[in-house]
């Protein structure tokens, strides 16, 4: 194998670079040109689809040797042209995070996860034994050395793949959506270590995240990719002045900048980018300082939808519990009453019981102790088939849930298992595409299509059922904000059509935006009911259940003195603040 | 019931993973030097207290043979009827009419004997897995000069089992909840239900092994496997070459016995005591 060594002083340089997979047309990466110092610290953001893990994978050598195409241009990584390399010799150099961390742990015990790379790398006993002792402090890992990583948290697995990156000491980190699978908190703290890693290991690190505001205070580079491109590059605050592009792109852009920035064009002011609440507090209050007329008794407090707790509820829980094998009682006295056409939205940290506690709606797991009455029939005469009818339910992959080899047939097979006729089946598999908009792919292997309309063929097939109450699992994991957006907006059509809508989310911000109920829960029991406008003044509560409330409350909250009531988006905020200035 | 590890420090949990898994062998060896139910049963009962003194819970090999008992009564039926010896001793036949099925005394004594033949390498295999991670056996195997990619490709296939089964509770929980019934009677309805399950399973299964491929590529395992170094590393202590020895002398012991034919004492008597008591 040739080996050239390009006099570069960049850790990591695309020139010119264009990829096409081998089974597309269209090119996944177009014409790129990017250079990333040694010890710099880059966060790659961008809609689903953009090209961001094909570029991660270009940097190891993934991109061509394992995921073949057409690649023009050169990928230096350390001097060595990625062309002339193998992976083998390029994973000494760049350790390479994947999104979902249960599919990328290959060991039976977490010291043998951490001891596989640096094995590989013929490092001897002791080092590795060295490098072990120290991911196990890094990523707090001590507890599990002996666990098996496919028994571990969403959040402990994340930990255990970066520890066991860590252990391989690459000069390069590239993290691929290292915190999809977290609640907030959980995300945070992995977010945390790992750029604590990197500057105390003086290493690169790249990171690809949709979760832009809880990285912009902690990286050097900001890059924006949209088909393929790289539309937007710089220091974070350079591109946080263009939060409109952002948000024209499908990203969810840091509440606190689009504040700053809606408030700067209304006032033609310059206030500065804020790249964390604190600074967005100090710009904000700053601006406002002097400027109040209004006194706060001419703001009506904005009222809270009150939770519809109507006489004949469609879900009834009463004194719910549920023990795992192994004695794990994952539901402890759980009382819970949704009305008809109630939204709810149950939050929690990972691991807290919202997934148990739905499972028990339409039947797939029965309480140890207590009663569920769905419409007012005890679950525990009727099987999932029956309750199916009332109860649907869409869970978080796709691709589990994919039995078939068209759109349509797959529609089918709900309504089909009901013993419905052909006819009716037809009917309604149509009439539900056309709800969710796929009524141009009914013939298609819904394999071949894309994450977002994946989702709303599963989506279809539980509302096929005609389900009262439809339940979806975490309908933002492996979405990008805009796609997370339009099954939320679905779910608000199909509730102002009646249907009771409970989604199981760690996304803050789509509770505050969406949800008429909150329901906050924490190993097993309910910590709190009511509205999101009051759930997220229970900060307390909230930290306790390792969540926190959107970044637009919290702006919200430290502002008191201008906006008297708890605002949910940053619209709200924006909205109060103008009315409190002239 | 599952064959995960059940953690310890007994004597046979320290033993070498290679000593443990030729204890397996020469276990499989006994058991085929006799066909006498009394010491094929002594035999299963040695291996019982074996993994009881090493701490495995009564319960996890009860709940493990539990899940076995229509195969052991399937077996069991199926070996009475289609071994039966020439002038048998006949109880019943299955279908009187046709005289065809037979239930001898023979076939049912002998039976019980492949019946505990089964179960003896069934406990033998549960104890050494119960006691031993995997990840022991991979290595044992490497120091057999077994290629580290087919040793690292056992380790990271049965590390994977738990993933698998998980995975495999989501799909049917997905399908359940869009009312696929599987709870039939007829065995062929069964087994239809059951077919479209194939296809998210087999999606989901080539989807982890083009994951695993590229995470164990992109964690330097082509990098250079002749020179890969191992952090865990296994050792015949004196303690394993006793149980070796003592391993081996037993199933000469045994194989002597069983080729002199003096192992059917025991059957003789357990076959005259069934007729005695028939009769």
């Amino acid at each position: 194998m040739k080996v050239e060594l390009f006099l570069s002083e960049f850790a990591t340089e695309f020139r010119n670079v264009s990829f096409t997979y081998t089974d597309s047309k269209e090119p996944a990466l177009k014409d790129i040109n990017l250079r990333i110092k040694e010890g710099e610290l880059v966060l790659i953001t961008g809609p689903s689809g953009a090209g961001k893990t094909t570029l991660c994978c270009c940097i190891n050598g993934l991109v061509p040797y394992f995921y073949t195409g057409e690649l023009t241009g050169n990928v230096i990584v350390n001097g060595l042209d990625t062309k002339n390399q193998t992976i083998g010799t390029l994973s000494t150099k760049v350790g390479l995070l994947f999104q979902d961390p249960a599919s990328q742990l290959v060991s039976p015990t977490v010291v043998d996860e951490l001891a596989f790379g640096p094995e590989n790398l013929g490092i001897a006993k002791e080092e590795i034994g060295k490098r072990i002792e120290y991911s196990l402090d890094a990523m707090r890992l001590r507890p599990y050395v002996d666990r098996n990583p496919a028994t571990l948290s969403g959040g402990e697995q994340q930990a255990c793949a970066l520890g066991a990156l860590a252990a391989m000491r690459p000069e390069i980190y590239v993290l691929d959506e290292p915190t999809s699978n977290l609640d907030p908190i959980g995300s945070s703290t992995v977010l945390s270590a790992i750029t604590e890693l990197a500057r105390a290991e003086k290493k690169t690190m790249i990171i690809v995240e949709h979760k832009i505001e809880e990285l912009t205070d902690m990286v050097d580079t900001m890059l924006v990719m949209d088909q393929g491109r790289i539309i937007m590059s710089g220091e974070p605050r350079q591109v946080l002045k263009e939060t409109e592009l952002l948000e024209q792109v499908g990203l969810k852009a840091p509440p606190a900048a689009v504040v700053c920035n809606k408030l700067a064009a209304k006032f033609g002011v310059e206030l500065g980018v804020p790249l964390t609440v604190d600074e967005g507090y100090e710009k904000i209050n700053n601006f406002l300082n002097g400027k109040i007329v209004r006194p706060f008794s001419s703001f009506r407090e904005k009222q809270s939808i009150s939770n519809p707790k109507t006489e004949t509820p469609i879900v009834e829980a009463d004194g719910l519990w549920h023990t795992y094998p192994g004695n794990v009682e994952a539901l402890k006295d759980v009382d819970l009453r949704v009305g008809r056409g109630d939204f709810l939205a149950i939050v929690g940290q990972n691991g807290s019981g919202k997934t148990t506690l739905v499972k028990h709606f339409n039947g797939l797991l029965r309480p140890t102790r207590g009663t569920v009455l769905i419409d007012g029939e005890d679950t525990k005469h009727q099987t999932t088939a029956q309750l199916s009818r009332k109860v649907g339910m869409v869970f978080q992959n796709p691709d589990r849930q994919l039995l078939k080899f068209k759109v349509i047939e797959e529609v089918k097979f709900g309504p089909k298992n009901l013993g419905f006729s052909e006819d009716e089946c037809n009917a309604r598999a149509t009439a539900v595409l056309q709800a969710v908009g796929l009524e141009h792919v009914t013939e298609r292997d819904p394999h071949e299509l894309g994450k977002g309309e994946k989702q709303r063929v599963v989506l279809a097939c539980a509302l096929a059922m005609k389900p009262e109450v439809l339940v979806i699992d975490e309908p933002t994991t492996g979405q990008d904000y805009k796609r997370s957006r339009e099954i939320m907006d679905l779910a608000v059509r199909l509730n102002k059509e009646g249907s009771t809508i409970i989604v199981i989310t760690h996304d803050m911000s789509l509770v505050a935006e969406y949800a008429k109920r909150t329901i906050l829960m924490h190993q097993g029991q309910i910590l709190y009911d009511g509205p999101p406008r009051e759930a997220f003044t229970k900060t307390e509560l909230l930290k306790r259940s390792f969540l926190s409330p959107p970044q637009a409350t919290i702006l919200g909250m430290r502002l008191r003195n201008y906006v008297p009531y708890t605002v949910l988006t940053t619209d709200e905020l924006v909205d109060a603040l103008t009315r409190t200035v002239t | 019931m599952s064959l995960d590890y059940v953690p310890g420090t007994s004597f046979f949990h320290r033993l070498d993973p290679r000593t443990k898994f030729l204890f397996f062998i020469l276990a499989f060896i006994i058991s085929e030097a006799f066909d006498d139910p009394f010491l094929l049963a002594l035999e299963f009962v040695v291996i019982f207290l074996i993994g009881w003194l090493a701490g495995i819970p009564n319960s996890k090999i009860g709940g493990l043979f539990k899940n076995m008992i229509p195969v052991f009564i399937m077996l069991y039926v199926l070996n009475v009827i289609w071994w039966s010896p020439p002038r048998a001793n006949v109880l019943f036949y299955l279908l009187p009419a046709q005289k065809w099925l037979p239930f001898s005394y023979e076939a049912m004594v002998y039976s019980a004997g492949v019946i505990l033949r089964f179960a003896n390498v069934l406990i033998a295999l549960w104890v050494i897995m119960l006691t031993t991670p995997i990840s022991r056996f991979v290595l044992g195997f490497v120091k057999w000069h077994l290629p580290p990619s087919i040793a690292m490709g056992i380790g990271i296939g049965l590390a994977s089992v738990p993933m698998l089964s998980q995975e495999i509770g989501m799909v049917m929980d997905a399908m359940k909840a869009r009312a696929w019934e599987v709870e039939y009677r007829n065995p062929v309805k069964r087994i239809r239900a059951y077919i479209p399950l194939f296809v998210p399973i087999l999606y989901q299964t080539i989807t982890r092994a083009e994951n695993i491929a590229v995470a164990i590529e992109s964690r330097a395992f082509g990098h250079d496997i002749s020179r890969r170094t191992y952090y865990r590393e296994e050792r015949m202590r004196d303690s394993d070459y006793l149980v070796l020895v003592l391993g081996i002398a037993v199933t000469v012991f045994s194989l002597v016995i069983g080729s002199y034919g003096l192992g059917y004492g025991a059957y003789d008597f357990v076959y005259r005591m069934i007729l005695g008591f028939v009769k």
